[in-house]
């Protein structure tokens, strides 16, 4: 018998007639994705995870320049007051920040203070994999660990096109991500995200019907090879199409985040329906903000390097009409330690700040700063909210989804979203 | 008389190994059986053994006078061999004058001489002949009568060791039976864990000693043969000579003698040469048991049965073990047998390595004065004088150095584990910017690969490029740093939240201070005043606590050795192994403290390796994938190490490899960056995390490309297709995808795939005609070939 070739689901919906005679033997996924209805989600609402890896040193980025404790605490570290862009009376943004204050000044950007969980964790790992699941105990490239963003993905979209949720840069997918319907595209730049193999006549006919779904799916991981590779074949034409064909004026850092998220802005913009992006600063570069030592002069190449891009982002986004429906947020592992170290920079602490960007946000400073005199036994700041209320409100008043179908428990939302 | 000391000299030398072992086994027994005999007091004596001993004793002088019998009969018999060899000459050399004078017509003077010459040489031979014979006769005498006397030796040593076993094997199920006990009862689970590692002890004496037992058997089917051969050369040379004798003899009565003597001795030689076979193959089923014995005597996880082993399992070892061979290396390892191919594989130290040392200059320290420089000029002319673009050309050639040894290196092992301790204690360079350091590390993993992972911890906290990567250069009485102490714990040793506390690592950090390194040199450096010489408290225990000592804390931590077996199984096997193999394991390691060679074996050996949950289940890592088919293959890539002047340009992660060449190393680096496996440049102290997050779609098609344009070059790399499935024995197009499939895949294809790639190949001509048609069919075999490795199969090993 002759195979059919499905490569997506349009192709599946223009060979429609075929499904009568063959439906019997096809696995399920691909019925569901044939016959659920595409939903016009062209304009639908999209949240950016940016991930500043390393763990930030929160009190160098929302500085609480008012508090005489703080500069107790960081005799070396302290940034001048003169120098703090004031959010308000009590703290202001790091001064690489300009343009993310610009926002704020715009009413397009929100920061929430002191965010963290009950039951804290100083690995940068086990802290990571804690804020993308939204809960404790899944385990980063296991069968079945599934991310918040992931989850979203799936309730919100009910097909299995594979271009929903789109990690851009080179580190992978990541756990927040990945969905049990849209395990995620990962993409790097349009020449490597396809074949180069097929040259000669009738390899690319050959290598198709190797790279398919076979009739009964296998277990395991060769499942889940079999699916990406379905995926990324049914997804290459399209993403590489809209990345090279990607023209703005908008400047953004020449840097491997700054074209990440250029081309989030590429995929956005063309008209990608896509649901959740997500990019990585700071893993090419000396660690990231995991600033232990000679904490100044990296972190302010990060800040600069973070302003830029999320103001170029969302210039970009306007420019076509995108802004409204894009919301970003930024998370990190952990936050630093109240205190400096000897080293000239901070160790693992606790609580951390958490950024909002776009029109969709409630502007301003929310939630309480931690107090920098009551620290906890090891000197960390305590958290005044849990990360999860903002993943709540976002679940609630971004998407409309009921919270407790993403996270374990109902969370109440912080009000931080419009 | 130099051959009969040489002889004698083996032969004493033979008991001296034995009183060594039976020295060694009765130590082992003592301790084993948890018996210390004191000085003052007499040894007891167990009648049964007293018996048994006597009986051996008696053996034993009996067999020493039969071997001193044959030893004077044999030696007698080589000297008559030498002496009628001698004479035959002397006939012959007088035969052939005379024949000489003859026919020069020489004086009949002349010729009556030398008549009455020969006479008298053919008198002294067919004396010389007829001591040869009864000499000999004496000598084959002596010889068999020598080995049931050997036999019976034999016999009464193994006897002595099956006395002496008993009581261990008692010892050693009343303990088990123990701590079985134990285990059933509630709050007696540390009874039951001191117990267990007793019963291990226990086990271990036991199965050792019944090793020396088959020890001694082989060591006597060696001396078997050995007596064997000696009588093969002394029947065998004398029958040589006297059917030499026999062909120019010309009395009828003496001549029918020797030849009767030949025949006798042909029977001699024949019968001698069954005892010689026989006696090889006990060594061979010797082996087998010995290994078997020590293989269980080790502990751990339960052996793959030796029958099961098979072509498709010794692959998968030469696989997960190293990263894969031509089938005819994989055929080698099959032939080996399955102890014998892991012992290969394990001690690796045993094969040669004639890859070239990588030598870099030591760490260039910043100059203050050339930030003070202007420009020279345009461009980056001179640039090369720059500590930084020398560190950078010297960083590529550390990498590339790895890689060549990755792929070439006749010791698999050594590199995949040193792979492994990269990942395990990962520094990435990029942070400590130091490549010389990052060498020396490199070195120091592949050095203690497969050897005590707790010198290797103790190692790491004196490790250059660890004490920058992790900042314990900043960890300073006062102003302690926990980055070290943390990663220590979590990472390196105990595993995330396993058995110790927040507070552990504090003090843990203060244990650590003035732990550095100079920057002039890249080596280890002590601080005294800033290391904090007060008390701490880890793991409840207080001290005045060094590193040193912190190591040897997390040591004594019954976590560490779960920790370590568990990441080690799941490095080489599968993930999430159950709980009985990862304690399986860890016994074995805590048991030889921490030696890794015992537990690599076990691993290696073990039915859970070559279970249907690791055969073919494990998601390669790009290392493995491209340094696998290389291997596969049988590619060396060439080697140009070629000086880079300029600085590297900046990598934004935007220009990913397309175009994979074999023809260098160069390449290869750089893909296997896009796949997310820079060598050097792990993505954080965690290192790789294998499994599943090696693939998502941008990875997979780097992979696929990179495969691709792989195959694409390897004709230019001598890899010839056409030879490859012609040595496979290949005629058809069907046989020709499954030779391939088979050396290349862990997974199969299934039958819908294997005749896409069959219908693709399309028919073969006639074998005859493939030389003629060389080009045009490589060409379609690396098209299947590169179709065949594009596919989610491939991915997994």
């Amino acid at each position: 018998m002759k195979r059919m070739s499905i490569a997506t689901r349009r192709e599946f919906l223009s060979r429609g007639l075929g499904i009568v005679g063959i439906g019997a033997t096809l696995p399920n996924y691909v019925l569901r994705t044939a016959l659920a209805a595409p939903e016009d989600d062209s304009k639908g609402r999209i949240v950016v995870s940016l991930l500043l890896t390393g763990g930030p040193d929160g009190m160098s980025i929302t500085v609480p320049y008012a508090d005489p404790a703080y500069y107790k605490l960081r005799k070396v570290l302290a940034v001048p007051e003169t120098e703090v862009l004031k959010l308000n009376d009590q703290v202001g943004l790091h001064p690489s920040l300009k343009r993310i204050k610009q926002m704020h000044d715009n009413g397009a950007m929100a920061v929430v203070l002191g965010t963290s969980y009950p039951n804290f964790n100083l690995s940068h790992f086990t802290g990571r994999e804690i804020w993308e699941a939204g809960r404790h105990g899944v385990a980063t490239g296991k069968a079945g660990s599934y991310g918040w963003l992931g989850k979203c993905v799936d309730y919100v979209c009910k097909d299995t096109e594979p271009t929903r949720n789109v990690a851009v840069g080179p580190n992978g997918l990541p756990l927040g991500l990945a969905g049990k319907e849209h395990p995620g595209i990962g993409f790097v730049n349009p020449n490597s995200f396809r074949f180069n193999g097929a040259r000669r006549t009738g390899e690319k006919d050959v290598y198709s019907r190797l790279n398919q779904m076979p009739a009964t799916a296998p277990a395991g991981d060769l499942e889940f090879i079999t699916q990406t590779s379905v995926n990324a074949n049914a997804a290459s034409q399209k993403l590489g199409d809209l990345a090279t064909q990607y023209k703005t004026p908008v400047v953004y850092p020449d840097t491997q985040f700054g074209n990440s998220v250029k081309t989030i802005a590429a995929f956005i913009n063309g008209g990608l329906h896509a649901r959740a992006f997500y990019a990585a600063q700071g893993i090419a570069i000396f660690g990231g903000y995991d600033t232990h030592a000679d904490q100044p002069r990296r972190l302010g190449q990060l800040l600069d390097e973070l302003d830029g891009t999320v103001g170029a982002f969302y210039e970009d986004l306007a420019r076509c009409g995108n802004a409204d429906r894009v919301l970003t947020y930024t998370y990190s592992e952990f936050g630093r330690r109240a205190a400096e170290n000897y080293s000239g920079g901070t160790d693992h602490g606790e609580a951390q700040p958490m950024f909002l960007f776009g029109p969709g946000v409630k502007p301003g400073v929310h939630a309480k700063y931690p107090s920098l005199s009551e620290l906890d036994e090891r000197g960390n700041l305590k958290m005044s909210v849990d990360f999860r209320s903002v993943y709540a409100a976002m679940l609630e008043k971004w998407w409309q989804i009921p919270v407790e179908a993403i996270l374990p428990e109902k969370i109440a939302p912080l009000d931080c979203i419009a | 008389m130099t051959t009969r000391g040489v002889r004698g000299g083996m032969r004493s030398c033979r008991y001296c190994l034995w009183a060594v072992a039976v020295l060694l086994a009765a130590g082992t027994a003592v301790m084993g059986g948890g018996r210390i005999a004191r000085a003052d007091e007499p040894p007891k004596v167990d009648p049964e053994l007293d018996a048994a001993r006597k009986h051996e004793a008696t053996t034993r002088g009996e067999e020493s006078s039969r071997e001193m019998a044959r030893s004077a009969t044999r030696e007698i018999a080589r000297s008559e061999r030498r002496r009628s060899e001698e004479s035959l000459a002397r006939w012959r050399e007088v035969h052939a004058a005379l024949q000489a004078a003859i026919a020069a017509s020489r004086p009949e003077a002349e010729l009556a001489e030398l008549r009455a010459s020969l006479e008298e040489r053919t008198t002294t031979l067919r004396t010389d002949l007829d001591r040869l014979i009864s000499d000999t006769i004496a000598g084959n005498k002596a010889s068999n009568e020598l080995f049931p006397s050997e036999m019976a030796l034999r016999d009464a040593m193994s006897a002595v060791r099956d006395v002496e076993i008993k009581p261990l094997e008692a010892a050693s199920n009343a303990l088990a039976d123990e701590t079985a006990r134990l285990l059933t009862q509630a709050g007696k689970e540390a009874d039951a864990k001191a117990k267990a590692v007793e019963a291990v002890a226990a086990r271990r004496a036991l199965l050792e000693t019944k090793a020396v037992r088959v020890m001694e058997i082989q060591q006597w089917a060696a001396i078997r043969k050995d007596t064997a051969d000696e009588l093969i050369e002394q029947s065998g040379e004398a029958a040589q000579i006297a059917r030499d004798s026999a062909a120019i003899e010309t009395d009828v009565p003496f001549k029918q003698r020797l030849e009767q003597f030949v025949q006798q001795q042909e029977q001699e030689k024949a019968a001698a040469a069954a005892i010689r076979a026989e006696a090889l193959q006990a060594i061979d089923n010797a082996d087998i048991e010995i290994h078997t014995l020590r293989s269980a005597a080790i502990g751990g996880l339960k052996p793959l049965a030796p029958d099961q082993w098979d072509y498709a399992k010794a692959r998968h070892l030469l696989v997960r073990a190293g990263f894969g061979g031509t089938p005819k290396e994989v055929e080698k390892l099959h032939a080996m047998g399955l102890h014998n191919a892991v012992d290969f594989l394990v001690e690796f130290y045993r094969q040669p390595v004639d890859l070239p040392a990588l030598e870099l200059t030591p760490p260039l320290v910043s100059d203050p004065l050339r930030g003070k420089m202007r420009h020279s000029g345009v461009g980056n002319r001179a640039v090369r004088l720059d500590p930084q673009s020398v560190e950078a050309n010297q960083l590529i050639q550390v990498r590339r150095w790895w890689l060549r040894r990755l792929v070439e290196s006749p010791r698999p092992l050594q590199e995949k584990l040193t792979l492994f301790w990269h990942g395990h204690f990962a520094s990435q360079n990029s942070v400590v910017n130091n490549s010389y350091t990052m060498l020396r590390q490199n070195e120091f993993f592949r050095q203690h690969a497969a050897g005590n992972f707790g010198a290797m911890l103790y190692g790491i906290v004196h490790d250059p490029a660890m004490i920058r990567y992790l900042d314990n250069n900043k960890n300073i009485k006062g102003n302690p740093n926990e980055n070290l102490a943390r990663e220590i714990m979590e990472l390196f040793s105990m595993g995330v939240d396993q058995g110790y506390t927040e507070h552990d690592i504090v003090e843990a950090a203060r244990a650590l201070t003035g732990y550095t390194f100079d920057h002039a040199t890249g080596t280890y450096r002590f601080v005294y005043e800033h290391h904090d010489t007060t008390e701490k408290t880890i793991f409840g225990k207080k001290g005045t606590w060094t590193g040193d000592d912190l190591v040897r804390l997390i040591l004594e931590r019954p976590e560490t050795s779960r920790f370590v077996a568990k990441k080690l199984f799941e490095y080489f096997a599968y993930q999430d192994p159950d709980a009985a193999t990862i304690d399986g394991l860890a016994i074995v390691l805590s048991d030889r403290q921490y030696a890794l060679e015992p537990m690599l074996k076990s691993l290696f050996l073990s039915e859970e390796f070559y279970s249907a949950r690791s055969m073919g289940t494990q998601v390669k890592s790009p290392v493995e994938l491209m340094v696998g088919l290389l291997r596969d293959l049988g590619v060396k890539p060439q080697v140009v190490w070629q000086p880079i002047e300029r600085p590297l340009p900046k990598s934004d992660g935007t220009s990913l490899v397309i175009d994979v060449s074999v023809s260098s190393y160069e390449t290869l680096d750089k893909v296997l960056g896009d796949m997310g496996m820079l060598l050097l440049e792990p993505p954080d102290v965690k290192g790789w995390r294998y499994g599943r997050p090696w693939i998502d779609s941008q990875r997979l098609f780097v992979r696929y490309n990179a495969v691709a344009s792989l195959i694409e070059k390897i004709g230019s790399q001598g890899v010839d297709v056409v030879t490859l499935i012609r040595e496979g024995g290949c005629k058809t197009s069907e046989e020709a995808v499954d030779y391939l499939a088979k050396a290349c895949l862990a997974q199969p294809l299934s039958k819908e795939k294997r005749d896409a790639l069959v219908q693709h190949l399309g028919a073969l001509p006639p074998e005859g005609e493939w030389a003629g048609q060389q080009g045009a069919l490589n060409e379609r075999l690396r098209s299947l070939l590169m179709l065949m490795l594009c596919v989610p199969e491939h991915q997994l090993s």
